[in-house]
Order: structure tokens, then C-alpha cells, then sequence
């Protein structure tokens, strides 16, 4: 209850009677609290006094020279003097002979007071009570909108149950109660009469036969059989908005369908029936109807008969393969996979079936496909979220989830070793990673923040997701009060809430990219198979590093040429200092009358600060590059106030713009095309201030007093066009800010060798003065500098992180048990700080009872919630993984098998499966087995009007379910088409392309040791690596995966969103990612296929990219808009080459620039075909 | 100088008479609810005529019959409880509910004027409701009782009433305002 809503009970009930000494506490509360309850209470006091007053209703009695005395009852209808309460305003005396008016021409016709049926104003016909029982289901007594998506909670958003609603049943079958009419009360009655004790209104609950026919002094909301003597009834139809049940200001309506529904329900006996998920499943009899392949199809078909509805043909194979790679393995199948599989099934379309079904099961990539839905599940990310959103570190615990799917745990242990891993006998380090599933929520390690209220968050996460994931039950619900719905007290929340609550986790931890405890460190449990070709390959590309020769002589005579240019022209250009800035609170700080900066007062601790500096440069020449220098304080002559006694420089950023800017654009920022420094501290080079992360630094040598930083713009700043400079440095660590500093500008060429001293002394040398060992410099500088052997060394780099990845042991966030766990207790409201009774570990009382000698543990619960006795698990998990191959679960709701749940569109074939699920021994590829070889799976997803209109969601399956695929498949396809594609499983989060602004937009860029503050793009294989392994930053998620609707993973989800917006075509024309792709796939179309002409390349790469042939209308379209772009690129030749040189991938100069383009322009087209972004 | 006196007897009485509404609105406050209020706007009236001749001429006669009603209202919310507890409000929350109210207090005169429309507005029953609550001074039980429902049902039904004229009133006090900038 909002406040206003409190405040208007209060008002009402004191109209008639005083309150209680709780009440009265309660009601102060309120109103000491809620300025809106007290303007609320205020206005309410006004308008009685206003109307009492206008009235003329009271009186003073006063008379002559008889005064009652203290004691002397004073009578209203006295025949004392009257004096008039004195009227203000000439409107309220206007009021009065308004309200007279209207009570004479009242009283002339009726004397008593008004009543509804009576009331000639209105326009229902005055008719007795019964015969209005049919009019009022027939008539629309109010207009709302139909499609209100208020919940009565508001809070946990399920889809509305008309978002998906299955087919009305023929009307002459029995209501059920669980089916028809626990839906209907559950979101529109059960919030004030329902379960929870505290909210509920009017002493009455519906959700029980007790309580719905409990007489409440002398009425009975539900009188089974006996509509006319069910108030409950009454109150649903009335037209009097103040008897109306729901009540209008809750906004729930009850549609006339629904009104039906109620009314045939009471009429039949009112009968209620338990919860049907909190009753364990019992296999039922399958239904025999005609040629089926296996059981589903009978439950699925006997159902579509009830609704008229005839199944659909089965897809045709180039349909079904497709189908089936995607719903397998996230990929599409390969030209040649394609062609295998119509010859097979031209054979025997069964058994080619059956061994499509074999090979994708077991490849690889189904571990990964199946892992996607339970990382939105489990939330996983490679963040923390909140406010600094720093890094951490969890993909061990991914790959756990991808090994699991692939190796086919059994799902009763998949669930067990992820709640309890931790407390299995002799628990290995798999086991124990698998724990990290509860530990993927958000931390934080925000200063300010109070370590209690972030541990009740987080054990209050491990309760959402784990009640939502495995039971299928919004525990959440229960946090603050009893839940609305479902029979979970608050105190049953606190009791699951206990097991969570346990483990050694701190309330302010996970800062520097450093996992928050308790973590362990822990091997991958991916497969070393591709360590020797790794190692092999390592090797080669080391030795080929080594070796390299190619390209010295060019490269050596340009870093020469660089040297012996040093300091040519070189001239200061002192900048006009508009501005400084620091985000952080780096003590006093000034601008200087002579433009520099000025730490007067530092902080004593900290001295990790960033500086932004607003520059306006002067007219003239544009500028090559800035130059920092420092100084020494004039009093202690130190270069800071810290032990370094130097400044230390993580990195700088600039941006120029024709308007002063305080902060650098980090959209437009200038590029750097080197760094130099006066000195540099052991290996502190002036280089790393290129690197925008905070891992390396540049500090100056010791004995260097005067040091300066210079950076070179890769192109000169142009004060006429852009004479508005801002540069942001940051002093990367703790005790690095110095004293006193200044920016300037420069013409000319760096005066500094970003070479050390020896090497630059070798390189001012001709070769042929060289000794062996200066010639072994030489050598050295070009492998590790060349810009043409930066591929080599990337790939390198990646190589060795791979073979890390697979033989090393990394950390990984786990679940524990303290020492000493801490008590739980129930909280008051929720509220961290209100404790009330202290709990120990258990389960709902309504599910079947927890079974342990002692104090209940984490191991006790997920044997529970696995166990064949437990009425959800099974169901919940069959239902999820039904939703991945169907797009809509059987329920559709699939977080909440509760009362707001959905009725199942297929009840007995949920069943089905769960009891056969648990029977198979928990066997996920077996399930998905069967659900794939049913001829349901298999029927074409083409629609006709009947179904469309009958069905028009194919809840009933009469058709092949197609959806949109989901974000990352999307990608995938484009990647693996294009041959890009590198299908590594596993291993750190990838940072593909994206806007390099993003993260520095909503980070702390500069002002935290966190990680993930600044993106810096992958280069090499890691960027097209598959995109479940796209770095998942919780404040910024990748604007590809987010167009298509993959979740933040702030928390768990369940079901995701399937939306179609503009932005996914930007995305997949127009991302380099995509971009690439097409131009990649073109190349090799044109190698591949030198023979054919126009028509039949455009043929080849329809079907290569959608499965199929294109017909001839789709051909035509595409030859014309060949020709088209075939005519367009030959008159623009720069265009055609930039087009194939998006992406860092090398571009094919063996095949001619404009055809390339041409033909990556038919690709885009076709990688954006809806039909290639659909899964029919 | 008799004949200069209009007619009321003693200068108090139209004292009295001014502070009706005032005092009758604080005690509303006090209370929460008009009942409450009118029985004590009564005791109060009787108080300050037995002291009439304690009162001195040129004081603020409102705040005086406060003071009077305040008692009556402490005495009352003993008696009310039947047993020794506080008041509905608690002195903070007096204070913060007076203060709040002096400083609506400006706009609640322009708004008062508006009252006039907005009960034309109201649907019937609740206008009928109104009357006879307040016009008729029945009781809720009276009231209930002639129309077969409960005081519940009608202490809502006033209730919403009162918020519907609350927010009619404001939304004409601000069409109006929008009239002057204009």
C-alpha cells in the first residue's frame, strides 16, 4: 500500500471510530514521514471543514440570558438562538443554495437517501437485483483499455496473460478451477484478498474454499451454486464505483469473458482445487490420435483437435536443417552440411534425421548453445555492476556450464553442483567452481556503501534467482511481507534466505579486478584437446617472429629518418588555460597566473586523481602534438607531496572542438601517434600513456627534476578550425599527483627518441659500424616495434593466453561456508537494519518437507529441490528447455509456477515429460532428443489464415514454431558464413568492435583501480570468437547483443524479449562486425567461384547464406541491385576499396576492389534478409 | 451606544462567531474526523461563553478559543480511549500539521471559492452523501442504515467524495490561475 492509499484508510475508518494504540502509532508515522500523507490528511481536514461550515449544519447555541451550563446536555434541535457559522466567501454561500436546491426538488420525490437502483440520474434501467445479473454481463460498464499492463504488484513483470493467451476453450467444457479461474482471481483479487495476512482487506481471502465462503457478517463473498447469493458476484458487476470489486483506482479490470468464466464457475459449484505445480506430477496417459513419431506429438495433437486445429506438414529438409543446427548448436550448418543432409534424407528422411540429430549433440558447440539461456539465467557477467562496475573474473564457472551441457550431466547433478558443489564429499575443483552460479550477482565495493545492506542484497539475489531457476517460484515476492500470491510467508523467505546467507562473502569487496571473495583458483574443465596444435602453432609463429627479416631495411630507414628529425622546428606554443578540473578530490588546487596548474594543498592520502585541462590555442599554426612539464615546489623543491617524489602518468586523452569543452569528447578524441618522455623510471615508458587502461604507467626517472611527457597527434590540430583543446591526464596510482605542472602545444618534431639511450645510438650509427650484438638490437626492436609484424606478434600473444587458459589455474568466485556463518534473521520490511526473529535454514512449508538430521545445509536444499518427490523442479526444467526449441514455454511464464503463473497450454504433456525426465535419470540430451524428433518440432512453420486466426501465438502448436534468433546467434551466423569464424570454446571474455566511447560514458575512467573502466578492442582471432564469449560489462552492455535484445544480466531472466527495431538493421549493415563479414564472404565467393556468371554467383550465395535457392523474382531483385552497385563502385573506386578494408582482417588484393565491393553489398543485403535473421 | 451594537449582546459574540470556522477547522486536525470535531467545536463554544469575561477585548479571540478547544480535546481523547493514553496526534505532529496548514493556508482561500463548482460536478450519490452528512449532520449509521449498507461503505463513499471536490478544486484553482497569467 502506497502511502496516499494508507492515509485515505486512516481517514476512513477515523470517521468512525478512534484508532487503536498501534493504529495510532502507525498513523503518526505516516504522516511524520510522507509529506504527501499529510497534504493528503490536510486537505481532507479542509474540505470537511469547508463543507461543515458551508453546510450551516452546525450551530453555536447561544441564548439571551440561558447559558447551559458545563454539565447541561446541549440539544442541536434546541430552540436556542442560532448564530450562523460565519461564511468567508461568497462562493461558499453559493454552495449552500446549490446543496438546498437539491435537497428540496430531493426531498419533494424522495425523502430517504439515495441508492443506485433509485438514483434517476443514472441510466440503468430500475429493475429488481436478479434481472440485472445478465444485463450486467452483457453490458460494458465501463471502458478501459483492454491491453492494461499494470500488475497488481507492479513489480515483478510477467507478460501480461493475455500476452500470449492459448485458444478459449469450446465453452461447453467444465471450468477448472486452476486453469480458468486461479488466473483470473490471482491478478485481480489476490493482492488484498489473498495469501498474505497483512494486506488483506475486508477480513476475506479467495484463495482458499474456507475463506471465499466464510460468512462475513451475514454476507458470503461465494455461495457455491448460488450466484445471487455470492456478494463476490455482486461486487463484480456492479455499476457503483464505490462497491465495484476490483476497485477502479486499482486499475484491474475484468474482462466480460472473464465475468463469464467466474459466473458459469460459481453456477457450477465454485470448486477449488490445490495448486496444481505444488502437486507432484503423475505420468499420464498419452493420448493415441493418428501417425505420430513419438509421445509429444499425441498430447500436442489430441490437444489442436480440441480447437478444430489439423497439424502442419513436416518443413522441407533445407528448413530443417537449418532449424535443427541453430536450435543444437547456435550456428547455422555449412553449404556442405546442408547438401549431406538432403541427400540423406532423400534416402531415408528418418534415419538422416536421427544422425543430424547425433552429430549436433555431440559437437562442441551444443555446450555453448545451451549455455546462453542459463547465463541469462544465472546472470553471469564479467562485471560487478553498480556504480563502478569494475571487472571480475567468472568464466571458469561458464565454462563449467558449457563442459556440463557438453558431457550431458545428468540435470539433478548439473543443479546439485551449482547450489552445494562446495559441500560434496571430497569435492573436486569443477565441483566447487560450479558453485560460482550464486555468486554471479552484482558487487560492490562503493565507498559509502553499508557491508550489511549489501550482503542481505546479496543473499536476497541467490534467493531470487535460485527460486526462479530451479522451483519456477518469485520468493522475492516474500522479502518485505508475506507473498501476495503464493503460500510463502516472509518468515519461509528468510528460512531459504539462511542457507544463502552463510558464506564468508564481505559487504565491500571485488575492487582492482581482483575477485571478491570467497574465490579459489581452479583449473579449466575444458577439454586440452587442442593443446598440441596450439603449442605446435605457438611455435611456428614464434619462430617466424624470430626469423622476420622481411620489411627491416624500410622500416629501419624510416626510424632513422625519425631520429635524425628529432627537435626539427620544435617550438613551444603556450596555451590559453580556460579551465582544470579534477573529478576526484585531489586537495587545493589553482590555475596559475601563468596558465599552469597548482596542487597548493594535496591530500595527505590517496594522490590518485585525474586533471581535466581547457585550452584555447592561439591563432597561427597548427599544432603537432602537447607537451607536460613539471616543476619542482618552490618551497621543499619535490616533485609531488608523495613517496615518488614524481608524477605518474596512466594515460592522456584529448579532444579538440570549436567550442570550449571541460571535458574531452570521448565520442571525437584525438589520436596519438607516439609518446616520449625526458626520462623514464626502470621500465615506466613513456609509451604506456598510449594505453588508456590503468595497468601501465610512465614515470620519470629519479634524478630527472624537470621532467615532461611528450604525445605527437597523429594529425596537426588546426587552431582555425579547432581551436578548443582539452586534455585529461590522469595520475594513474596512489601518491602521483605532483605539485605543479603545465600543457603546452608544439610546432615542429618531438625533441625526445622514443628510443633508450643505447638503442638510439646504434640507430643514429650506419649499419655497417654495427657490431654483432648492436645488429642483435637492431633486430630485436624491429620484431618488437614493426607495424607490419604487429599480426604476428597479436597472434602470438593470443596463442600463449589460450594455451594459459587450458593448463593454468585462474581464480573464480565460489560459494564457502564460514567459520562462523551469520545469523539470519526475518527483516522487518526487508530492511537490513530491522531484525525481527532469528531463522534457521529450511523450505516452504506448502512443497514437500526438507529432510536433515541437524541444521539444514546448502547440499540438504539441492537434494530437495532435486529430489522426484519435489512438485516444481523437474517441470520448471522441462518447461525451460521446451522454451528454447518452442520460443514459449508450455508455461509461458516459466520464472513462476506459482498462482500469477500460467496455466499450462498442455498440462498433462508437462507432466509427461518431467515424469519421464526424472525416470531417464535427468537426461537433458535425451530430452532434447525426444523433443526434437517429435513430428511437432518437425512441421512447417508457415501459418494459414485459420491458424492465424485461431491461434494466432501457436500455443497450440499446430505449426512450427519460428522466432527471430536470439542476439548472439545472430552474430554467429554472420561470423560463421563469412568463414571469420574461430569456434575456440571457452576462456576470458572477448572485446570485439564497438564504439570506444561507451564504457567511458557510465565508468569511472581515471578515478578507480577497478578494470573495465576503459574498452580496448581485441585485435586478432578474439575478434570472432563466438558472441556468448562478448564481454558482458553489466553498466554497457555490447550495442549489438543489446539491439537483439540480450539481457544486461543486472539479474536473472528467464524469458527474453523478442523485439524488432530499426537499430538491428543499423547494427547489421553497419557494424564492423557485420561489415566485415560481407566483405569477407564476398572475397571468398569471388575466389571460390571464378567460373560463374552474375546469375549463378547471386544464386550461390543465396543459398549459401539463407539455405535455399532464391526464386526468380528474388533474383531478379538481386541482379538489379548488382548492377546497380557494379555501376556506382566503378565510379568510385576509394569507396570500393574502403568497403573492403572494414575490419582488421587482411583484405584480398587477389580480386579486383570494385567487384569485392559489389559483391559485399549483395552479401549485407542477404545477411539482412529476414529470413536469414529468422529460424523458420 | 447600545444602538451602535448590531445585534449580537456581547462584543464576544461575533468574536465567537468569526472563529467558528477556524477553530472548527483545527479541530478537524486535532481529530481526523468531523464528528469528533463538531461535538468539540460545541463544548468549546459553551467553555467560552461561561469565560467570556475572561477574555480580553483586542486579543485574537481565534487564538483564545484554540487554547479552549485544545483542552476540550485532551480531556475528550481521555475520555474517547477510556483509558490514560495520548491524543490522535502527538505534539510534533500538531506542530508539524499547523505549520503545514499556515502554510497552504493562502491558497486555500482561492481554492475555497472553487468548492461551489466542484460540488455540481460530483456524481449524485456522493453529492447526496455530502448533504446528507453534512447539510443533514446524520450519522454514518443514519446514512447507512437508509440505504442498506454499512458505515464502512459510507465513510468511503465520503471519503471519496471529499477527494474528488480536493481534486476538482485544485485542478479549477489552477485553470483559473492559468486565466490570470493570461
Amino acid at each position: 500500500m502506497n502511502d496516499l492509499e494508507s492515509i485515505d484508510r486512516w481517514l476512513c475508518l477515523l470517521d468512525q471510530r478512534p484508532l487503536t494504540d498501534t493504529e495510532r502509532a502507525e498513523f503518526q508515522d505516516l504522516l511524520k514521514r510522507s509529506p504527501e500523507a499529510m497534504d493528503r490528511y490536510l486537505d481532507h481536514c479542509e474540505m470537511n471543514t469547508w463543507l461543515a461550515a458551508g453546510s450551516g449544519g452546525d450551530a453555536i447555541q447561544l441564548e439571551g440570558n440561558h447559558h447551559p451550563t458545563a454539565g447541561e446536555p446541549v440539544s442541536r434541535a434546541g430552540k436556542q438562538k442560532l448564530i450562523p457559522i460565519a461564511i468567508g466567501t461568497v462562493a461558499a454561500v453559493i454552495a449552500i443554495s446549490v446543496i438546498g436546491e437539491r435537497i428540496l426538488t430531493k426531498q419533494d420525490s424522495d425523502p430517504e437517501i439515495s441508492d443506485s437502483t433509485t438514483d434517476a440520474t443514472t441510466n440503468s434501467p430500475m429493475e429488481p437485483k436478479n434481472s440485472l445479473v445478465d444485463l450486467a454481463v452483457v453490458d460494458q460498464p465501463r471502458e478501459k483499455d483492454p491491453w492494461k499492463v499494470i500488475n497488481a504488484t507492479g513489480s515483478v513483470k510477467h507478460p501480461g496473460l493475455k500476452d500470449k493467451p492459448i485458444p478459449v476453450v469450446a465453452s461447453d467444457r467444465p471450468v477448472k478451477f486452476n486453469r480458468d479461474i486461479r488466473p483470473i482471481l490471482s491478478e485481480t483479487c489476490f493482492h488484498c484478498h489473498g495469501p498474505d495476512e497483512h494486506g488483506r482487506r475486508a477480513d476475506l481471502r479467495l484463495d482458499s474454499l474456507e475463506g471465499a465462503t466464510a460468512d462475513l457478517g451475514g454476507t458470503v463473498a461465494i455461495v457455491p451454486g448460488d450466484l445471487t447469493k455470492s456478494e463476490a458476484w455482486w461486487r463484480i458487476i456492479s455499476d457503483d464505483e464505490d462497491e465495484l470489486m476490483p476497485p477502479p483506482e486499482s486499475h484491474l479490470v475484468l474482462t466480460e469473458p472473464q465475468k463469464q468464466l467466474i459466473k458459469r464457475w460459481i453456477e457450477e459449484g465454485a470448486e477449488y482445487e490445490g495448486h496444481w505445480a505444488f502437486e507432484a506430477p503423475v505420468r499420464p496417459q498419452v493420448p493415441s490420435s493418428g501417425a505420430i513419431k513419438n509421445e509429444i506429438d499425441g498430447f500436442i495433437r489430441a490437444r489442436a483437435a480440441e480447437e478444430g486445429l489439423t497439424m502442419s506438414a513436416e518443413a522441407n529438409p533445407r528448413t530443417l536443417i537449418r532449424r535443427l543446427s541453430f536450435d543444437l548448436t547456435g550456428l547455422p550448418p555449412t553449404h556442405d552440411e546442408v547438401f549431406a543432409f538432403l541427400n540423406a534424407y532423400e534416402n531415408d528422411s528418418e534415419a538422416a534425421w536421427q544422425n543430424a540429430i547425433d552429430r549436433l549433440l555431440n559437437s562442441p558447440h551444443f555446450g555453448e548453445r545451451m549455455a546462453v539461456p542459463w547465463l541469462d539465467q544465472a546472470r553471469y557477467a564479467d562485471t560487478n555492476g553498480y556504480s563502478i562496475d569494475g571487472g571480475r573474473h567468472m568464466w571458469l564457472w561458464r565454462d563449467w556450464v558449457i563442459q556440463a551441457y557438453n558431457e550431458n550431466k545428468p540435470f539433478d547433478e548439473f543443479a546439485i553442483e551449482q547450489i552445494a558443489g562446495d559441500l560434496l564429499p571430497n569435492a573436486t575443483p569443477a565441483q566447487i567452481t560450479a558453485t560460482g552460479f550464486n555468486r554471479n550477482h552484482m558487487i560492490t565495493h562503493e565507498g559509502g556503501t553499508i557491508p550489511e545492506e549489501n550482503l542481505t542484497n546479496y543473499a536476497a539475489d541467490r534467493v531470487k534467482t535460485t527460486s526462479e531457476v530451479f522451483l519456477g517460484l518469485t520468493m522475492a515476492c516474500a522479502q518485505c511481507h508475506d507473498h501476495k500470491y503464493d503460500p510463502i510467508s516472509i518468515r519461509e523467505y528468510y528460512e531459504f534466505f539462511s542457507f544463502f546467507n552463510e558464506l564468508s562473502d564481505k559487504g565491500n569487496d571485488g575492487n582492482r579486478g581482483v575477485n571478491a571473495v570467497p574465490n579459489i583458483m581452479a583449473e579449466s574443465v575444458l577439454p586440452d584437446t587442442e593443446l598440441p596444435s596450439l603449442r605446435s602453432e605457438l611455435a611456428a609463429a614464434e619462430t617466424a617472429l624470430h626469423e622476420s627479416e622481411d620489411g627491416i631495411e624500410e622500416w629501419l630507414a624510416e626510424v632513422q629518418n625519425n631520429e635524425q628529425q628529432l627537435g626539427s622546428g620544435f617550438e613551444i606554443i603556450e596555451l590559453e588555460t580556460l579551465d582544470l578540473t579534477a573529478p576526484n578530490r585531489p586537495g587545493v588546487f589553482e590555475i596559475l597566473d601563468d596558465g599552469s596548474a597548482f596542487v597548493s594543498e594535496p591530500v595527505l592520502r590517496g594522490g590518485m586523481n585525474a586533471f581535466s585541462h581547457a585550452f584555447k590555442l592561439p591563432a597561427g599554426t597548427p599544432v603537432n602534438g602537447i607537451r607536460i612539464r613539471f616543476f619542482p615546489h618552490p618551497e621543499d623543491n619535490r616533485l609531488s607531496a608523495y613517496e615518488a617524489n614524481a608524477p605518474i602518468i596512466s594515460t592522456v586523452v584529448a579532444s579538440a572542438g570549436d567550442q570550449e569543452a571541460k571535458q574531452v569528447e570521448h565520442y571525437n578524441q584525438l589520436q596519438f601517434a607516439h609518446s616520449s618522455a625526458s626520462s623514464q623510471f626502470e621500465t615506466m615508458d613513456a609509451k604506456h600513456v598510449l594505453d588508456e587502461r590503468n595497468l601501465h604507467l610512465w614515470r620519470p626517472a629519479v634524478d630527472d627534476k624537470k621532467p615532461h611527457l611528450t604525445l605527437t597527434f597523429d594529425q596537426p590540430v588546426n587552431p582555425e578550425e579547432t581551436p578548443f583543446l582539452t586534455v585529461l591526464v590522469f595520475f594513474g596510482q596512489n601518491g602521483a599527483t605532483p605539485y605543479h605542472w603545465r600543457i603546452d602545444g608544439f610546432l615542429g618534431t618531438d625533441t625526445d627518441s622514443q628510443f633508450t639511450q643505447e638503442e638510439q645510438s646504434v640507430l643514429l650509427r650506419d649499419a655497417t659500424s654495427w657490431s654483432p650484438e648492436e645488429r642483435d638490437i637492431v633486430r630485436d626492436l624491429f620484431r618488437n616495434e614493426a607495424e607490419s609484424l604487429e599480426p604476428l606478434r597479436i597472434r602470438i600473444a593470443n596463442l600463449r593466453e589460450r594455451i594459459e587458459v587450458l593448463t593454468k589455474a585462474h581464480s573464480t568466485m565460489v560459494m564457502d561456508t564460514a567459520p562462523k556463518p551469520r545469523d539470519t534473521f526475518v527483516l522487518d520490511r526487508g530492511q537490513y537494519d530491522a531484525p525481527l526473529d532469528k531463522v534457521s535454514p529450511s523450505t516452504p512449508a506448502t512443497l514437500p518437507s526438507l529432510e536433515s538430521k541437524e541444521k539444514a545445509t546448502r547440499l540438504d536444499l539441492a537434494k530437495w529441490m532435486t529430489s522426484t518427490e519435489n512438485p516444481l523442479t523437474a517441470r520448471v526444467a522441462v518447461n525451460r528447455i521446451w522454451q528454447v526449441f518452442f520460443g514459449t514455454g508450455l508455461v509461458a511464464t516459466t520464472a513462476d509456477f506459482g498462482s500469477q503463473g500460467e496455466w499450462p497450454s498442455h498440462p498433462e504433456l508437462l507432466d509427461w515429460l518431467a515424469v519421464e525426465f526424472m525416470e531417464s535419470g535427468w537426461d537433458q540430451k535425451s530430452l532434447i532428443r525426444k523433443i526434437v524428433s517429435s513430428s511437432t518440432y518437425r512441421q512447417d512453420s508457415a501459418s494459414n489464415p485459420e491458424q492465424r486466426e485461431k491461434d494466432p501465438n501457436n500455443r497450440l502448436l499446430a505449426r512450427g514454431p519460428r522466432f527471430r534468433l536470439a542476439a548472439e546467434f545472430v552474430r554467429d551466423q554472420a561470423l560463421a558464413k563469412s568463414g571469420l569464424l574461430v569456434p575456440r570454446i571457452g576462456g576470458p571474455s572477448v572485446q570485439p568492435y564497438q564504439p570506444a566511447g561507451l564504457w567511458k560514458e557510465v565508468s569511472h575512467f581515471g578515478s578507480t583501480p577497478a578494470t573495465k573502466q576503459v574498452f580496448v578492442q581485441d585485435r586478432g582471432e578474439k575478434l570472432y570468437r563466438r558472441s556468448l564469449y562478448t564481454i558482458v560489462k553489466r553498466t554497457s552492455p555490447h550495442p549489438a547483443m543489446a539491439a537483439f535484445d540480450a539481457p544486461n544480466r543486472e539479474m536473472c531472466i528467464t524469458e527474453r524479449g523478442v523485439t524488432n527495431t530499426p537499430l538491428q538493421a543499423l547494427v547489421t549493415l553497419n557494424d564492423p562486425q557485420f561489415a566485415e563479414a560481407a566483405r569477407v564472404f564476398a572475397a571468398r565467393l569471388l575466389k571460390d567461384s571464378p567460373t560463374l556468371d552474375d546469375e549463378q554467383r547471386i544464386s550461390l550465395a543465396f543459398e549459401k547464406i539463407t539455405g535455399r535457392a532464391p526464386d526468380s523474382s528474388e533474383a531478379n531483385a538481386l541482379a538489379s541491385f548488382l548492377s546497380d552497385e557494379r555501376s556506382r563502385f566503378q565510379n568510385d573506386t576509394v569507396g570500393a576499396n574502403a568497403l573492403i578494408r572494414v575490419g582488421e582482417s587482411p583484405a584480398d588484393d587477389s580480386q579486383p576492389a570494385v567487384e569485392q565491393a559489389v559483391w559485399t553489398q549483395i552479401s549485407s543485403l542477404l545477411f539482412n534478409l529476414s529470413e536469414t535473421l529468422t529460424r523458420l | 451606544m447600545k444602538a451602535l451594537q448590531p445585534e449580537n449582546d456581547h462584543p464576544l459574540e461575533t468574536e465567537i462567531e468569526r472563529a467558528q470556522v477556524p477553530v472548527l477547522g483545527y479541530l478537524v486536525r486535532l481529530t481526523g474526523n468531523l464528528a469528533d470535531a463538531r461535538d468539540l467545536l460545541q463544548a468549546t463554544n459553551l467553555t467560552a461563553w461561561e469565560k467570556r469575561d475572561s477574555f480580553e477585548t483586542g486579543s485574537n479571540a481565534v487564538v483564545w478559543m484554540r487554547t479552549i478547544a485544545r483542552n476540550h480535546y485532551r480531556n475528550a481523547s481521555r475520555r474517547w480511549q477510556r483509558r490514560k493514553t495520548v491524543p490522535l496526534l502527538d505534539t510534533d505532529l500538531e506542530q508539524m500539521i499547523e505549520a503545514r496548514h499556515e502554510e497552504r493556508e493562502q491558497e486555500d482561500a482561492r481554492k475555497r471559492r472553487l468548492l461551489a463548482v466542484c460540488l455540481e460536478k460530483l456524481p449524485n450519490r456522493q453529492r447526496d452523501a455530502i448533504e446528507n452528512y453534512y447539510l443533514s449532520s446524520r450519522t454514518l449509521e443514519e446514512i447507512g442504515d437508509a440505504s442498506g449498507r454499512n458505515p464502512n461503505a459510507i465513510a468511503q463513499l465520503l471519503h471519496r467524495a471529499r477527494q474528488n471536490l480536493i481534486d476538482c478544486v485544485k485542478k479549477e484553482s489552477h485553470q483559473n490561475r492559468d486565466h490570470e497569467i493570461l
